[in-house]
């Protein structure tokens, strides 16, 4: 039997297309570069700003039943910036100065790609996603000495949606046989 | 001769008998070029993680008898590195050695 994707694939395949098509809404010195699904080591490109998207956990909140769990599920969409100086006449801007700028662009990319108003829930029906949560949390800088300063931080998206499991399978009832005599005989004193 | 000046003198025909062109400019000066080791590398490893990094390092090392003052960050080096990529640079960072005479430097390119 195929694998049908559960609620919190389904969410992630729609982000993707959410971030993938407010990029293409960039001007083009602005795009990033979206890698989903990426767990290797950093790509070696000449590129300045590369985002990640992977899936994170997924946690049960208290208002579940046997059949039924309202969860927490997170994605993790990491930003990268690897900048060189810029020189424009004499004066000279240094490296980890551009991409200090282009970094807090990149977080302000994101937090838009997220929360735009006529995408709320990422394509999907109202009321698949309960809530939202985008938390930015930079990792701290390598004082490295590289020709090209690397800044990198990571979002965490926190939605709330539900899992419910398969029907079951099976012949369906069509009926419901009463034994009149049995049950009256059970009610009468 | 004394033993530092034995060390000195084999520092200096590295530098200059087996360097290679560096050409510094200061601020709007004429452009002077001397002799210099330059290394160049493409990836590290993380030490924390142990995945690789790609990021160029370029350090360059010239002798300070053939410079007219310390470097600072408003120095620019250009240079080749073995694949002849011409590289362009600005002086980030500078490790002196008084004893042998010479300083690295750490290059930031700048587009």
């Amino acid at each position: 039997m195929a694998i049908t994707p559960g609620t919190f694939d389904v969410i992630f395949n729609s982000l993707k297309t959410t971030l993938e098509t407010y990029n293409s809404t960039q001007d083009p010195s602005d795009q990033f570069v979206l890698y989903a699904d990426y767990y290797r080591t950093l790509p070696s490109s000449s590129d300045i700003a590369s985002v990640f998207l992977y899936m994170g956990s997924i946690v049960p909140t208290e208002r579940t039943t046997e059949g039924y769990q309202q969860q927490t599920v997170t994605y993790f969409i990491d930003c990268v910036v690897q900048q060189s100086g810029t020189k424009t006449g004499a004066v000279y801007t240094r490296a980890d100065e551009s991409a200090g700028v282009r970094f807090r662009g990149l977080v302000q990319q994101i937090f838009e790609a997220v929360f735009q108003a006529n995408n709320l829930n990422f394509g999907e029906e109202i009321g698949t996603i309960g809530t939202k949560e985008l938390r930015f949390d930079p990792l701290p800088p390598d004082p490295q000495m590289a020709e090209r300063v690397v800044l990198g931080g990571r979002f965490t998206l926190t939605l709330s949606m539900c899992w419910e499991a398969a029907e079951l399978t099976g012949v369906d009832l069509d009926s419901i046989l009463i034994t009149a005599d049995k049950w009256s005989a059970l009610i009468e004193p | 001769m004394s033993l530092r000046s034995i060390a000195r003198s084999d520092v200096d025909a590295n530098l200059t008998s087996d360097g290679d062109d560096v050409t510094i400019t200061i601020g709007a000066g004429v452009p002077f070029t001397v002799k210099g080791k330059i290394a160049r590398i493409e990836a590290r490893l993380d030490p924390e993680l142990g995945v690789q990094i790609f990021e160029k390092r370029t350090a360059i090392t010239v002798s300070m008898i053939d410079l007219p003052s310390e470097p600072d960050d408003t120095w620019e080096f250009s240079t080749t590195d073995s694949e002849g990529n011409v590289i362009v640079t600005q002086a980030i960072d500078r490790r002196f050695d008084r004893t042998l005479g010479f300083v690295t430097i750490m290059m930031e390119a700048f587009e």
